[in-house]
This record gives structure tokens, sequence and C-alpha cells, in this order.
């Protein structure tokens, strides 16, 4: 019967309850929303730091980190048949890897990380293969006379690589995001070819006679850019024995992931051309990379590794990117922190709404103590009302932003164009696929009741203390 | 029987700077069947009167034994407790909770004191 009283007495003024579920369905939707956003692109960058760029366990001299030095090799027969062994390890890479220089005819030159790599080795262990941009070759399946490089989109515009051109099929791409009478303006400058792009944003904007938005000049410059395949590029290093090595590379294929600061830096090679330029024997290398099934048989393979070759840096991918080992667990505080200020918040309005409430209600509290509600039955109506109109409004927040959730999980929130810059810079994909787990939504049901009972003290404490006799003699 | 005792009942409120005597030495006897109405002019002190033996207010000075029981030494849980197995009121302004049916109205309080679902239902076709 409480329950009924109490549950009828919320909706007794429809509007002033409705006013507190929209709020508190407003907030959580907020709340979750928001959470839900912040772990997708931590997963994300987790998924893709793991497999395009540490894998879950590196091994390496245990001086090479100090600086990089060529001569911090180690053997790795070894240790790949007793990785192999252990459970749950799914692939192992065995890379070569120097410090190196970068040049093509129409640049200066750039500092590189040049990997030394099996592709099969690596198409088993990192994604970066299936990272091969569209029209941008393949993942060393061509043939040349020199030997093959895969370097980074950002990369080839940093090494001029690149040209900008709009072709027929330029246009069929923007047909799909840009107005009619912009495309028909730019068709002033049909296969045109810029070397740079800021010479092909200038015509552009010229001839469209208008300053593009952020979003239309991605969209025209991702239609315009060419690659130039097969170009030369020279790799430069100091070998083993500090003498200066020297050699040009054709451009097998183009990548681009989603952390640009590794872009920048990371070309690949095959170690066996790397080994015999640096002068590193066939049997040594500089890192391995372990991928494995999953955190739990990582951590095993982590714990025997590091047991049994003492004398090398084991590591796993936490201690190769403590930031998101950090960003991990700190997300996990960070949607109930967020959660909780919204509701303390919301509870503020509750207090309010209730305390109203109760004013309004004094006669019938007092009737009610008269013909014999205990205190206890009386707190508990009043925690109940309070209760049941924050659970109204918290469970339509959940259950909207779980759609909410579900639906953009599936398709993605796409912020390439407007900070896709920014938020590859520091390691994060644009295309953010929004995520929430079972347990986040259990957990904040719970501080939804938590709210609603704690709120619902003060006004409910101030109808206890109601002396029957005189609130049934009172006005209202 | 005598159902209510009252032996020279005092009230007096202290609320405000002037103390308000509102009941002065009341000794009165009912007996079990009998029927009371009490008279008297506006002021002159009934609703104090029916709240104290009606367990809603405490005398300042006095008895009052309403079947047996002394009410003026319950504590306020205890006389919650008493009124809901002893008293019945009919306000001025005759009271109901709003949000709940009539029959839902009766029901209510013969569910706090714990009577069966059944034996409430059956009750419920005499009012």
């Amino acid at each position: 019967m409480i329950f009924n009283i109490s549950w009828k007495n919320v909706w007794r003024n429809k509007t002033r309850s409705l006013v507190v579920v929209i709020a508190v369905t407003l907030g959580l939707i907020g709340g979750v929303f928001s959470g839900a956003i912040m772990v997708g692109m931590v997963k994300q960058r987790v998924y893709t730091a793991i497999n395009n760029e540490v894998s879950h366990i590196q091994i390496h001299h245990p001086d090479y980190f100090a600086n990089k030095e060529i001569q911090y090799t180690f053997p790795f027969h070894e240790i790949v048949d007793f990785a192999e062994q252990q459970d749950g390890v799914r692939s192992i890479a065995v890379r070569s890897k120097v410090m190196a220089m970068a040049n093509t005819s129409g640049n200066a030159g750039t500092g590189i990380m040049v990997y030394g790599i099996n592709p099969e080795q690596e198409k088993a262990t990192t994604k970066i293969y299936n990272l091969i941009l569209e029209d941008a070759g393949t993942y060393f399946d061509s043939e040349s006379k020199l030997p093959s490089v895969v370097i980074s989109q950002k990369l080839a515009k940093k090494l001029n690589v690149v040209n900008f051109k709009l072709t027929d099929k330029s246009f069929e791409i923007l047909e799909k995001h840009e107005k009619p009478e912009f495309i028909e303006k730019a068709r002033k400058l049909k296969d045109v070819l810029f070397r740079r792009e800021k010479d092909f944003i200038h015509a552009l904007e010229d001839s469209l006679q208008v300053k593009l938005s952020q979003k239309q000049l991605y969209n025209f410059t991702n239609a315009a850019l060419e690659y130039k395949l097969r170009s030369k590029i020279v790799i430069s290093f100091v070998g083993t024995h500090g003498d200066l090595v020297q050699s040009a590379f054709r451009i097998s294929g183009i990548y681009k992931t989603t952390n640009s600061m590794f872009d920048e830096m990371n070309v690949f090679i095959k170690k066996s051309e790397l080994d015999a330029l640096a002068g590193i024997e066939a049997n040594q290398s500089h890192e391995i990379a372990i991928l494995c099934n999953d955190f739990k048989s990582s951590a095993n393979a982590y714990k025997e590794l590091k047991a049994k070759f003492p004398g090398l840096s084991v590591q796993e991918w936490s201690d190769l990117q403590p930031d998101l080992k950090m960003t991990t667990e700190y997300m996990n505080v960070y949607f109930y922190i967020l959660t909780i200020f919204i509701l303390l918040a919301l509870g503020f309005g509750i207090v309010n709404t209730m305390l109203m409430a109760i004013l309004e209600r004094i006669k019938e509290l007092g009737m009610l103590m008269a013909v014999g509600m205990n205190k206890v039955r009386v707190f508990k109506m009043i925690m109940l009302e309070s209760v049941f109109l924050t659970i109204t409004g918290g469970i339509t927040g959940i259950i909207i932003s779980t759609f909410l959730v579900l639906i953009l999980g599936n398709t993605g929130i796409d912020l390439r164009a407007l900070y896709g810059d920014g938020l590859e810079a520091v390691g994060y994909s644009a295309l953010i696929y929004p995520e929430i787990s079972l347990k986040y939504l259990i957990g904040t049901t719970i501080l939804v009741i938590l709210t609603g009972i704690v709120a619902a003290i003060y006004p409910a404490r101030k109808a206890v203390k109601l002396n029957p006799a005189e609130a049934v003699r009172t006005d209202n | 029987m005598k159902i209510i005792d009252v032996k020279n009942v005092h009230k007096i409120y202290n609320e405000s700077e002037v103390k308000v005597h509102a009941v002065r030495g009341i000794d009165l006897e009912i007996e079990e069947g009998e029927f009371a109405a009490i008279v008297g002019p506006s002021g002159s002190g009934k609703t104090t009167f029916l709240n104290m033996i009606g367990g809603l207010d405490n005398p300042t000075e006095g008895e009052i034994i309403v079947n047996n029981t002394n009410i003026g030494a319950l504590n306020s849980s205890k006389l919650i407790d008493f009124r809901l197995y002893n008293i019945g009121f009919v306000f001025q302004a005759y009271n109901l909770i709003p949000v709940l049916t009539a029959k839902e109205n009766v029901e209510f309080i013969m569910q706090m004191q714990g009577i069966s679902k059944a034996e409430r239902e059956k009750d419920q076709l005499n009012y």
C-alpha cells in the first residue's frame, strides 16, 4: 500500500514531477553518453595500440631504450621458440630497427624509424597491411628492382610524394559530400596537377571564390589526393660499424593508422634488406613483438618470458604505453565522477521538489499520523516518492542513452573532417564508436537510486517531525 | 467499565511569550457504550481536550486513562500504535487520502494494523 500511495503521490502534481523526471533523464543521457564516447575512444586507442603499434609484449636488449642504438641487438631464435610454446600466444614478429633519415627529390629530409620486418610474420602480428589506403599500392607485394618500403600517408605528404589533382573519380566522391554549385566551379581545376597541398587549396578557393570550411577542405583535399607510388626514397643511417649507409627504396604501399605520431615516424622495409645494409647478423634482432589472444594470456606469457630471459628487457603493452594504461584505469573513475556530479546537481533539485511536495501536504501527513501511521512508514513513504521520481527519470535516461550508444556504436561518430588532425595527433581515432558496459549501466542505476534516497533524507525528516495535532489544523 | 477516565487534566501552551491555559483541571469519566457530546463556545478548549484523549497531544498536568492505558505516559511511537489500534477520528473537515479510492482508504488503516488481505476484503464490504 505504501508503494501504491508513494507512486500515486509522485503523479499528483504531474508538471512538477515531469520537470524533475526530464531533468534526470537529460542529465543521465549527458553523463552516460559522454562516458560512452570516452570509453569507446580509449578502447579503440588500446585496440589500435596493441594491433598496430606495440602488440601485447615486446622484448629488447636492456640498453636499447636508452638511445635506440643500432648495436643493441640480441639473438632471437631461442626466445621465439620459447614464446611459441606459451599458451595464448597468437603470433610473433621479429624486427630490426634503425633510426634514419629519409629524403626524396622534393624534400630536404626527415627523421624516421626504419622497421626491418618479415612481412608474413608482421601480417599475423600487426594490422598495418590492412591499413594500406585505396589506390595506394600494396604491403610488399609489388615487384621492383629496388627494395620496397611502406610509408604512411602523413610521411608521404611530408616527403612530397603526393600530388593533388581533381579527376573524374574525385568528382564522383565529392558529389556525395559537397554542394553541386561548388563542384561545378571546381571543375575548372579538373586534371590540373598540384604538387603541394597549399597550392591546391589556394587555387581551389580562388575558383570557388569562398573561404572553405575545415570540413570542405578535408573533402576536397582527400578527393584530390594521389600518391606517387614507385617514387624513390633515399634512406640513410649509421650502420653497426659506424659507417654511413645510404640506400634507395621504392614506395610499395602507403598506410594510415589513427595515430599520426606513429605514422610520421615509422617506415617498413624487409628485415633481410635492412640487416644486409646495416651489417646486422641474420640471427640478431632489435625487437620481438608478441601478440596474444587476450590480456590474460598476455600476462601469463609475460611472466614466463621475464623469468626465462632475465638478461633482456621484457615489457608488456602497459609498460610500453604507460599513458594508455593510466587512461584506461582513469576512464573507469572518470565515468563515475561525471555521473556523480550530474546526480549531485540533480539531487538538489529533487530535495527542492520533495520539500514542496511535503509543504503542500502537511494536513494530510498530520491526518495519516493521527490515524496511526508511524514515523517509519511516513519516512518510507517520502523516501519511496523520491526514489520513484529519480528512478523514472533515471531508467528513461539510461534506456535512451543505451539506444543512442547502440545506434552510434554501429554507425560511429565521424569527427574526421572536424577534429581528425587533432585527435590523430594524440593517437585517437576521429571515427568514434561509443561503447557502454553492463557494469556501468548497473552502477549508474545504483547511483540514481542512491541519489533518490539521499535527496529524500532532509524532506522526510521534516515530515516525520510534524506534530499531528498541529498539522491537521493547518490550512492547506 | 470506564472506557475514559480523566483526572485533573491541565494543558498550557508555552509557544509564545504569553502562556495560554487552554484546559484547566478537567475530571471526566465515560463508561463503555456511553454516548457523550462536548459543547462549548469557540476557544473553550474542546479540540485541545479531544486531542489529548485521542492521543494526539500530551497533558501538561493530570492523567488520562483510555481503555485501561495511561496515555499521558506513552512515548510518541507507542502513542502512534495506541491510536492505530484504539482510536478512530472524524475530523472537522473530513480527511481522506486523495490519491486512494474510497475502498483503498478504508483498507489502508486495516493494512497498517496487519489485517490479512482476505479479511480486509470481507470487512470493506460492510462499510
